[in-house]
């Protein structure tokens, strides 16, 4: 565990911003962590950040208690980002990095391998409110990522990107997480969060409501929905399946015929097959399993 | 440390490196160079034609008593009048002064026939020595001589000011000239506290509206970013007064005939007792009164999203500063007014009324009871304004009362 968070309570004036939350961020995994707007995601991030001290609570991070200087180990992308505008770009990024703790050589060693990679050497000595939204971003980006952090949070970090540099980034986030970074991502994207995320937490009313790996937590919210392509007769299948299962759709389609079925008692998809398969031809079998999104709307709206 | 090193860097070093930084430290004392040395030297560069301005008198009490002046020349006319007249629009005589007769030894209606406008300076040249004539000619009457009239009018008297000290020992002073440069510097030290305080309200503003902060400090404390800030600014202000000394010192230097009178006056001080006092007590009311409004103007900065909210707080802020510049000059006629005493104790107004009691003669024991008194209140602010920043700095999308910096004052972290 990279970072475990132990029962933090914070509380605002008028209300409970993190009400018990803990949470475990195994090391080199990306760990997504969702829930609506204002459910506390950000005050989380910022403890752990050390911008705010929770009222309650631990946090541990590479195996000690959190310290001061465990904010060179990290490395923070905040959803609310900006630059100076005033200020040169590489010029800036050196200022970033060195409050980062890189000493001047180090900075300018590394922010000149990145500008290179990211194809922007020409952007060092332009002025920041020279540089487009999508620009100032991809600066922002590699200051975050510049000091060699062991974690890494990012706060809705593809807002502002096209898609060719909403994939660079994802390209980079990744090479981060097989190089031994770990990646704390918060973003409402639920498709990008299937894509890349290991596990989750999700947060709702200041609360963890649901925590895990997400390919675990996806299976969990399965309803045993199945979907079978089939060649054969439909009236012996049905007879095969029994009363079990409820179905929900069926079709008929030019080679084959189609059936979504749903099973009232929980029952693998082997024994569904092993009902079937006496009878008729399986093209296509397939388990219907929730998006997150559907398990994030699910969770939400029931909490209501 | 280090990293507010860094901090105090960066502030430095983009504020110094501003076109607006550059030309108000060169342009300055230039400015002031310019205001004290062209009036002069367009006095030099005035036309040398001469400009005859005919006279005729009927008096005959003026005429050849008129004394040329400059490029102004008189000369006498017995011509009539009209004649006179015709001639100005036609030759190149300037004027034409008519001197009605009117009863003997008497002076009658005086008119000034030009082409173009008489400059006043001419106007009053010529009025007043027709003043002196007919004061003249009545004195002749009274059978009084100019000489006795003046010494009646400008006795020859002289007050010295002299104090004495503790010990009973006579020291001559010259107060005039001690309160100007005191009210120089309580000038200076309003309108930099001022100036500077508001440049840090806007750093603060600035890292706020263009969602900085939050980038920062996942690196540095607030308390820490919020001194960078404050010292950095310190030192431009520093750089620009150190520059200024050095350019007006060029500019005296090189036009020395042109502020001989300054130079005089500033060697008469330089090395008098109550003209180091005053510039010790300068760089330090000046240092630790920047100090405390700079971290009010913080707690302002760190409570708005934009300037344009600042209005409310700025003022509160303002206002204890107007009241030390108002003080100031009230004391600096009666500075045996209580005001004094109490305005030069209370830290908000204190650097600017300390400074003008300061020719009057203040003893040490007051001045650093005083300075005590200053310092720790910056200390308590630079706490209060550190506790409020760094709540403040994240708080988006509203302007926050008085009430609610209060609240966020006792805010744990």
């Amino acid at each position: 565990m990279i970072l475990r968070t132990e029962n933090i309570v914070k509380q605002y004036a008028n209300h409970l911003a993190l009400d018990n939350v803990s949470i475990e961020v195994p090391q080199a995994s990306i760990y997504g962590l969702l829930g609506p707007n204002g459910a506390g995601k950000t005050t989380l991030i910022r403890i752990i950040n050390q911008i705010t001290a929770p009222d309650s609570g631990k946090v541990y991070f590479d195996g000690h208690k959190l310290q001061e200087t465990d904010v060179y180990s990290i490395g923070y992308l905040p959803e609310e980002r900006g630059l100076y505008k005033k200020m040169k770009v590489g010029e800036q990024a050196m200022y970033f990095a060195r409050l980062k703790g890189l000493t001047k050589h180090d900075a300018e060693k590394s922010l000149r391998k990145w500008f290179e990679k990211f194809e922007i050497q020409a952007w060092w000595n332009k002025k920041v409110e020279e540089l487009s939204k999508g620009m100032a971003q991809k600066v922002q980006f590699i200051v975050t990522i510049l000091h060699n952090p062991k974690l890494l949070i990012f706060d809705e970090p593809f807002s502002g990107f096209d898609p060719i540099n909403v994939n660079l980034l994802k390209t980079e986030i990744l090479n981060l997480k097989k190089q031994g970074s770990t990646i704390i991502f918060s973003t409402h994207n639920m498709a990008s969060v299937e894509e890349i995320c290991d596990y989750i937490t999700l947060i709702n009313k200041s609360k963890n409501v649901l925590s895990g790996q997400i390919d675990e937590i996806r299976h969990n919210y399965g309803d045993n929905v199945f979907e079978i392509d089939y060649r054969g007769e439909t009236d012996k299948l049905m007879e095969n399946i029994g009363n079990n299962y409820q179905v929900l759709d069926s079709g008929e389609q030019k080679f084959f015929r189609k059936i979504k079925v749903k099973a009232i008692t929980k029952e693998t998809g082997n024994a569904l097959i092993s009902r079937i398969i006496k009878d008729a031809e399986i093209i296509n079998f397939n388990e219907i399993i929730p998006s997150m999104n559907d398990i994030f709307i699910k969770i939400v709206e029931d909490d209501k | 440390m280090k990293k507010i090193l860094l901090v105090v860097k960066r502030e430095f070093i983009t504020r110094v490196k501003k076109k607006s930084f550059i030309i108000m430290t060169v342009l300055t004392p230039i400015l002031f160079a310019c205001l004290a040395i062209v009036p002069t030297l367009i006095a030099q560069i005035k036309s040398d034609k001469e400009k005859v301005i005919a006279v005729l008198d009927d008096s005959g009490l003026v005429a050849g008593e008129l004394k040329n002046a400059g490029t102004i020349k008189f000369v006498n006319e017995i011509k009539p009048i009209d004649s006179l007249k015709n001639s100005l629009l036609k030759d190149d005589n300037y004027a034409v002064l008519h001197i009605e007769k009117s009863e003997e030894n008497e002076i009658g209606n005086i008119t000034l026939y030009s082409e173009q406008a008489v400059g006043v300076d001419v106007l009053s040249m010529i009025t007043a020595q027709i003043k002196i004539l007919a004061a003249q000619i009545k004195l002749k009457e009274y059978d009084i001589s100019v000489e006795q009239i003046a010494q009646v009018l400008n006795p020859n008297l002289n007050i010295k000011t002299i104090r004495l000290d503790e010990q009973g020992n006579e020291k001559a002073s010259d107060t005039r000239a001690l309160m100007g440069l005191a009210m120089i510097c309580g000038i200076l030290i309003f309108f930099i506290v001022l100036m500077f305080g508001i440049q840090i309200m806007r750093g603060v503003i600035e890292e706020k509206s263009s969602r900085i902060v939050e980038i920062i400090i996942s690196s540095i404390k607030p308390m820490y970013l919020m001194l960078g800030k404050i010292i950095g600014v310190a030192l431009v202000v520093l750089t620009q007064i150190f520059i200024w000394i050095i350019l007006f010192g060029i500019i005296i230097f090189v036009a020395q005939s042109q502020f001989s009178d300054i130079v005089s006056q500033l060697q008469s001080y330089v090395g008098a007792v109550s003209f180091t006092k005053m510039l010790v007590c300068f760089i330090i009311y000046l240092t630790l009164g920047y100090l405390l409004y700079a971290s009010l103007f913080a707690i302002v900065g760190s409570a708005v999203d934009n300037e344009s909210d600042t209005q409310q707080l700025q003022t509160i802020t303002g206002v204890p500063l107007m009241i030390g510049y108002c003080m100031m000059i009230i004391v600096s006629t009666q500075p045996d007014n209580p005001l004094a005493f109490w305005g030069s104790m209370i830290p908000f107004t204190s650097p600017m009324v300390m400074l003008a009691r300061i020719p009057f003669g203040v003893s040490w024991f007051e001045i650093i009871i005083s300075m005590t008194v200053l310092l720790a209140t910056f200390v308590l602010f630079t706490w209060i304004a550190a506790r409020i920043y760094r709540v403040g700095i994240l708080m988006y999308g509203k302007k926050a009362s008085l009430k609610e910096l209060i609240k966020w004052l006792k805010y744990k972290k």
